[in-house]
């Protein structure tokens, strides 16, 4: 079972403040997911290729030019605020 | 027991293409309004597929090249996963395991020494937006602006092995690579424009005194490594190596503690008071939680392609020096000088190409001496100037031919460089012609020996260097359009001596 400590580094980690409860309902929830994936330890892989992709795809490329972009009044049109064409955010640091 | 500072460095550099990485946004975002150059791929909206540009790939293959990097024939594109303002998705696509460039090396010279910094790897990834820090004057509140137009510009990032071991060689390596990308047309490396940001990371080594380690070995201890990120000109590099040294001498004195998992740390740099500052402890890879970019299908790097690239690059810095120095007799440090930018590179080539070695040297003297300090004084490079090759190339056969001396020649130097005249012209136009007639210098020479018999008297009495007093007095009254050998030579002769 993960403990306390590590379930609250991955909360820091996605920016997640958990309550006590929490922590201790993710204790469980978390490590059952892990023993559920981890069941796939039970394969025997050594005849299979490792692979990051399945499609059969590569060298999916496009060629280098540069197109017509969003304007500045609609990439910014959904922000939470703006200010000045730029998005305002809370303060980092 | 004594110090060894052991330094790595990690140097991102903006690639030169027309559009983003993985968005047909354009790249140059220099000097544009905010947020003008984006699309849901850069702005990280939900649903948005990314597409991998062959343009970022080739000239990151061009780099490794040009760093003696293995190119694997296998590569994929990584998330890295962390949360911050400028990284809109959550996460940046970049390479963890499987990176274009691998194991290369750079030769570097400092203090006098040749050195090779082996490189770990360099990858492709895609740079972040930009932000601001504000503060608001009236309520104190800070907050950050985000502009977009540079998330998902082409990034590579150059991984060093821990191999410098003083400042000098982290500069002189960070200066070279500069060069190299920049010669191979793959960045353009401004650095006033941030497209060349270096990381540092050091330690100091704890050697014993019966520790013996070669050029590249690492000590058996040493402090814990700090990382100072975004250090955006030599200066600040060099400036903030000097530091941590110091700093973690220091520390280590005080404290005796050493390297261990988990106690890494990132500092920033503080550009006004030149020192750095303490932000966070630093992330473990698996902090990051890399994995697979599920959008992005890996890449096959044919071999064919991979040597045609190879061998389409062009000639690079050290060895065109090399070149130029065996070929014209030029000192291998004057050489070094004449190609350290492509452009001026070029522009020496088109004004040597074909010339015999002494006016080549004559050429590389003028360019290195008075047209440099001009070129220096007003911050041009010579391909920017107006000088010409085809001007130098007269100016020294002006000066190699006899028809001006070297005076005149920087007599009219301001006239060729200032306003792109020809040489011949200015000097005709000035009537500056230096004199080689025997009966005119004859003329002079003789007035001067009647003006003053004093120092005659005294050459003929058993004084002969005065005669250089004399030669003097004859260039003065030519307004030094005489030429002074001949002078010198025909006042001898007069003297008897």
């Amino acid at each position: 079972m993960l403990t306390k400590e590590q379930v609250l580094k991955i909360a820091h980690l996605a920016r997640l403040k958990l309550t006590e409860a929490e922590v201790e309902k993710y204790q469980g929830q978390l490590s059952q997911i892990l023993d559920y994936v981890a069941m796939l330890d039970e394969v025997d892989v050594s005849k299979v290729e490792p692979t990051a992709q399945v499609t059969g795809l590569t060298n999916s490329m496009r060629p280098d030019e540069a197109k017509v972009s969003f304007g500045q009044s609609v990439s910014i049109r959904e922000a939470a605020a703006t200010q000045k064409g730029y998005f305002k955010v809370k303060a980092v640091l | 027991m004594r110090y060894q500072p052991i330094i790595g460095l990690e140097i991102h550099t903006q690639l030169k293409t027309q559009s983003k990485m993985f968005c047909s946004c354009a790249s140059q975002y220099f000097g544009k309004e905010p947020n003008t150059q984006t699309c849901p791929v850069c702005l990280g909206l939900p649903g948005a597929l990314p597409s991998i540009n062959q343009m970022g790939v080739e000239q990151t293959v061009r780099v490794g090249l040009a760093l003696g990097c293995t190119i694997p024939e296998e590569s994929k594109f990584d998330r890295k996963n962390y949360f911050y303002p400028d990284l809109v998705k959550g996460y940046q696509i970049s390479q963890y395991d499987m990176p274009l460039c691998q194991h290369g090396y750079l030769d570097v010279d400092a203090l006098g020494k040749k050195k090779r910094i082996r490189i770990l790897r360099a990858h492709l990834e895609e740079d972040t937006a930009k932000s601001l820090h504000e503060k608001d004057p009236v309520t104190g509140e800070s907050y950050t602006l985000i502009d977009c137009n540079k998330s998902g510009v082409p990034l590579l990032e150059i991984v060093s092995e821990p191999d410098l071991r003083t400042m000098e060689e982290a500069s002189a390596y960070a200066r070279k690579i500069r060069q190299i990308v920049r010669y191979i047309d793959a960045s353009d490396a401004d650095m006033e424009k941030g497209q060349l940001r270096f990381d540092i990371n050091v330690s100091i080594g704890i050697v014993e005194d019966d520790e013996v380690l070669g050029e590249n070995d690492l000590p058996k201890q040493h402090t814990p490594i700090v990382e100072v990120k975004n250090l955006n000109s030599f200066r600040a590099l060099e400036k903030a190596v000097d530091f941590e040294i110091k700093r973690q001498i220091e520390e280590y004195e005080q404290t005796h503690e050493l390297y261990h998992a988990g106690n890494k740390t990132t500092r920033g740099w503080d550009d006004v008071k030149e020192v750095t500052v303490h932000q966070r402890s630093k992330e473990e890879a698996s902090e990051y939680r890399y994995f697979p970019e599920p959008d992005l299908p890996p890449l096959h790097l044919a071999r064919d392609y991979v040597e045609k690239l190879r061998s389409e690059l062009p000639m690079l810095p050290e060895a065109k020096a090399k070149q130029l120095a065996e070929c014209c007799g030029l000192k291998l440090s004057d050489a070094v000088l004449l190609v350290a930018e492509k452009e001026d590179a070029n522009w020496f080539d088109q004004a040597a190409t074909g010339q015999s070695q002494v006016l080549v040297g004559e050429m590389a003297k003028w360019l290195l001496g008075d047209i440099a300090f001009f070129l220096k004084e007003n911050n041009l490079g010579v391909s920017q100037s107006k000088l010409t090759p085809e001007h130098l190339r007269e100016l020294a056969s002006l000066i190699q031919s006899g028809e001006i001396s070297g005076k005149i020649a920087k007599e009219i130097l301001p006239d060729v460089l200032e306003k792109g005249l020809s040489p011949k012209s200015v000097v005709e136009s000035k009537g500056l012609k230096q004199v080689s007639d025997v009966g005119e210098i004859e003329k002079v020479i003789d007035a001067v020996i009647a003006e003053n018999a004093k120092i005659v008297a005294q050459v003929q009495g058993g004084k002969p260097e005065a005669v250089m007093f004399l030669v003097g007095h004859v260039m003065k009254k030519t307004r030094g359009q005489a030429n002074p050998p001949m002078v010198q030579e025909m006042m001898r002769k007069k003297m008897g001596l």
